[in-house]
């Protein structure tokens, strides 16, 4: 049974009634994107145990990068930066106090292009088979 | 808490900076994070924090539009694969 014909037998179970294709349309695209993140985040190597860690594509403009540490005392330390693509430069958001809001340079910027083509490369091959054969091209 | 998933290339970015000099710049900050997909806003911080000139010298040639070409790539591959598992 396909995703979609499963979820709408899902949904008629429970609310007697057929999700709409847009919903069902978003749900995939959060499902692909969760995916994504989880590829995304073996880019920065193995996690610790009290780790997690996702790193996806959102939009044309926008990547997220986001981290949990859970300490001795199991509190739970988090960190979400938005790396918001322009003309002008990538810029950094965080919602850390304290952290500046500003557009990357030098070796963060590298390393962050970087990342991308690992990701582009990575999430091209294992989720939509498609081999990059240069940046600019891929083949199914 | 040490955040150091930024700090080894090729495959993270930086350590975060945190920035003690001004309260009122890390205020606006937070609210901007609040509101980080309100554009206008953004906007009008950004206007505080950037750095052409450095920014001008690190720069790749480029590197902006190779960055929307890889999103759109994988934008294209995702709705491909939707539209797929919707017409199944």
């Amino acid at each position: 049974m396909s995703k979609s014909n499963f979820v709408m037998a899902v949904s008629r179970k429970i609310f007697k009634r057929n999700l709409s294709p847009e919903y069902i349309r978003l749900s995939l695209e959060r499902e692909l994107k969760t995916m994504e993140g989880e590829i995304g985040a073996k880019i920065f190597g193995p996690l610790a145990a009290n780790e997690r860690r996702s790193f996806f594509n959102d939009s044309l403009q926008s990547w997220f990068f986001h981290q949990e540490k859970t300490d001795a005392l199991r509190n739970v330390h988090s960190v979400t930066l938005h790396y918001e693509v322009r003309p002008e430069g990538v810029l950094k958001v965080s919602n850390k106090s304290g952290m500046k809001c500003e557009y990357i340079t030098g070796q963060e910027l590298k390393n962050f292009i970087d990342a991308t083509k690992i990701y582009h490369e990575r999430v091209m091959k294992q989720i939509y088979g498609k081999s990059v054969v240069t940046d600019n091209q891929f083949i199914a | 808490m040490s955040i150091n998933a930024f700090n080894i290339p090729p495959t993270r970015f930086s350590e975060p900076q945190t920035d003690q000099s001004s309260d009122q710049q890390a205020d606006i900050r937070v609210e901007v994070v609040q509101a980080y997909d309100n554009v206008v806003k953004i906007d009008e911080v950004s206007i505080n924090v950037v750095e052409p000139a450095s920014f001008v010298e690190s720069a790749p040639v480029g590197y902006t539009a190779e960055l929307i070409h890889r999103a759109r790539n994988i934008a294209q591959a995702r709705e491909e694969l939707i539209d797929n598992r919707m017409a199944a």
